[in-house]
């Protein structure tokens, strides 16, 4: 994500900072300990990233928990064809993709 | 003016000439003969030159394509024959269809009873990636030959498994992490521990504070998921470096080939 | 001489131009799959015959076939001949809106700018259209994609407060509410377990002891993100039927349209 997608706040709150940091923690020490097999395209870390970098900390946050809460094996049921990818894997883009 | 509508013609007739210079041309103007014929047999030499034209460009792929549409059966001349066989043989290999290349090779073989060094090793090549039983079937037709004996790391290679891979899962079951470590993860071998031991930890806690729903919930979310994340992780590390020796190994193989294949090089056969 | 020189130039010239794309030929290349070829031969014709309207046709053809939208959208602009094929420009429209849905409304309004505006009475241009106000007139949809519509309008009839509300109530209700059933179970159960977390921590620890403030820490984010994410799930869900919608029409559109004869 480039400096200029994301939003003001994402910029100037040092918090947005620290849980992009968690995150990338997570994602390097905890997320094989665990073995982490997501149905999604964008692990629920990356995702979680990603939508802090691009909404700020409390946006973002809410966004990356609730995925979080969806992650279930039968979650793909939920989405139609033209959005699960070829390895079966759900599309799911911090913005939403109008197009 | 009889001479100015001549010159005239000439010009319109080799404007195209001109034109179909370059390969694509040359494609195009193949396929568009190929288009407009309707007697098979000649039909299929034109293809046979298409695939001999991307050949002769090095167009890997598109020679790959060409050589599906070419019927061997309908190639009347014998050596010209055999040459397509042995192309599409190594055509099929560089494209990493090794059924095809399996086939195509055999019929090389029983056509020519090749039985030159850069054609064995043309079909240890092709047969290595085949199954194990095949590559068994060529190497017991071949005449022992010591300068061969080199490609029997192909068969090593292709044999490996490293020993006792289950123990590092067992260990991992016994004690967190270990199992890892084994494998020379340091890393992610002391982070199960410190992982699976401090959720231990975290539930003893709570048991010892009387909260057993928390102890329980916590224990399946976190220890429970460390525990069994542990097992995988090994898994996946054991399984990791056996890809790596297998690696070292072929690494090894592949220079021994290299030094037989300097000796003895393995060409396509363009008919003249 | 000079007249029968003359003769001789209309001649030529007049063979020429009706005998510049050979379309069996193109046909044939198209079924065999030489897109090399393809290409070639159209650049040559490009070269001998310059950039005449019956070569664009076939260029345009072409870039659809290969899904060079950016290409095929510049050759079509200037093609007469294409915004004369009502055949073609429905196939494009719809392979455009499996590509993209902007591309094929780029595409439509080309059609009125360049074009006869053929492209407006066709299903998917009208469909589009109904996706964007589903209170219009629907009665021009066969009974196939009237199933699809509802589906899609009962999504775009439902109300994000309505699914903050539920999710507010009862944890992860919101879920079955917007659609997303199959998660429900998951997202409640995770909700309810850090309820009795919290729950026993107050009861055993008190509510000032760090044990507690960190279980309402979760307890809280998993209850709010809940809200909170049902509501921007529903947008979601609503421009997902909309796809769907759209990508069934151009499936049933797509019956007995070929790019190539």
């Amino acid at each position: 994500m480039t400096f200029k997608d994301r939003s003001f706040l994402s910029i100037i709150n040092p918090f947005s900072y620290a849980s992009i940091g968690l995150m990338f923690t997570y994602q390097r020490l905890v997320s094989q300990q665990i073995g982490a097999d997501c149905p999604y395209e964008l692990s629920c870390s990356e995702h979680a990233k990603r939508a802090v970098e691009r909404y700020g900390i409390l946006k973002g946050a809410m966004i990356g928990f609730y995925q979080l809460q969806s992650c279930t094996p039968r979650t793909g049921y939920d989405f139609p064809d033209h959005a699960i990818n070829s390895d079966g894997r759900i599309i799911n883009p911090i913005e939403i993709d109008e197009d | 003016m009889k001479s100015l509508i001549i010159s005239l013609l000439i010009c319109i007739c080799t404007s195209s000439a001109f034109g179909q210079a370059g390969y694509e041309a040359s494609m195009l103007e193949l396929e568009q003969k190929i288009f407009s014929e309707e007697n098979d047999s000649l039909r299929n030499e034109l293809c046979l030159k298409k695939f001999n034209l991307s050949l002769m460009n090095f167009d890997a792929r598109r020679s790959f394509f060409e050589m599906k549409r070419v019927n061997d059966n309908l190639i009347s001349n014998i050596s010209q024959k055999n040459n397509f066989l042995w192309n599409a043989s190594l055509v099929s290999k560089l494209n990493g269809d090794f059924e095809y290349a399996n086939i195509y090779f055999d019929q090389y073989l029983e056509a020519t009873n090749d039985s030159n060094t850069n054609c064995l090793i043309l079909g240890f090549l092709i047969k290595n990636e085949n199954d194990t039983s095949i590559l068994n079937a060529f190497e017991r037709q071949i005449p022992q030959d010591s300068s061969l004996a080199c490609l029997n790391c192909l068969n090593a290679v292709k044999g490996f498994k490293m020993k006792r891979k289950g123990a590092y899962v067992k260990v991992s079951y016994l004690f967190p992490g270990l199992g890892t470590m084994m494998t020379g993860d340091f890393y992610n071998g002391i982070g199960s521990i410190l992982t699976v031991s401090g959720s231990g930890v975290g539930m003893y806690y709570l048991i010892s504070n009387n909260m057993y729903y928390g102890s329980a919930i916590w224990g399946y979310l976190l220890f429970w998921r460390f525990y069994t994340g542990n097992v995988r992780l090994a898994k996946t590390k054991v399984n990791n470096l056996e890809q790596k020796k297998k690696a070292l190994l072929a690494d090894d193989c592949q220079q021994q080939i290299k030094a037989l294949l300097k000796n003895n090089q393995i060409d396509f056969r363009l008919n003249k | 001489m000079r007249t029968r020189l003359v003769y001789f130039f209309f001649f030529l010239v007049c063979f020429q131009a009706r005998s510049q794309v050979n379309s069996e030929f193109v046909d044939y290349l198209v079924i065999s799959e030489l897109n090399k070829e393809h290409k070639t031969y159209l650049d040559q014709l490009t070269l001998d015959f310059g950039e005449t309207d019956s070569v664009r046709y076939y260029k345009t053809k072409f870039d659809l076939l290969t899904n060079n939208y950016d290409s095929f959208q510049n050759e079509f602009n200037s093609c007469k001949l294409c915004w004369k094929d009502t055949s073609l420009i429905n196939y494009s429209s719809i392979h455009l809106i499996r590509f993209s849905i902007e591309r094929a409304n780029k595409f439509w309004k080309a059609d009125s700018t360049y074009g006869s505006f053929v492209s407006k009475n066709s299903i998917l241009r009208k469909s589009y259209n109904l996706s964007l106000n589903p209170k219009l007139d629907d009665s021009f949809l066969p009974y196939e994609l009237k199933f699809h519509f509802q589906e899609y309008k009962s999504a775009y009839n439902k109300k994000a407060w309505v699914a903050g509300l539920l999710s507010a109530a009862i944890p992860a209700s919101g879920k079955l509410y917007i659609g997303r059933g199959n998660s429900f179970f998951g997202a409640f159960a995770l909700n309810v377990v850090h309820g009795i977390i919290l729950y026993e921590a107050i009861n055993r620890k008190g509510i000032e002891h760090p044990y507690t403030i960190v279980s309402a820490g979760f307890f809280g984010v998993f209850y709010f993100s809940n809200i909170f994410g049902t509501i921007h799930d529903l947008k979601r869900v609503k421009n997902e039927r909309r796809k769907h919608f759209l990508y069934e029409v151009a499936d049933y559109q797509s019956a007995d349209l070929y790019l190539y004869e």
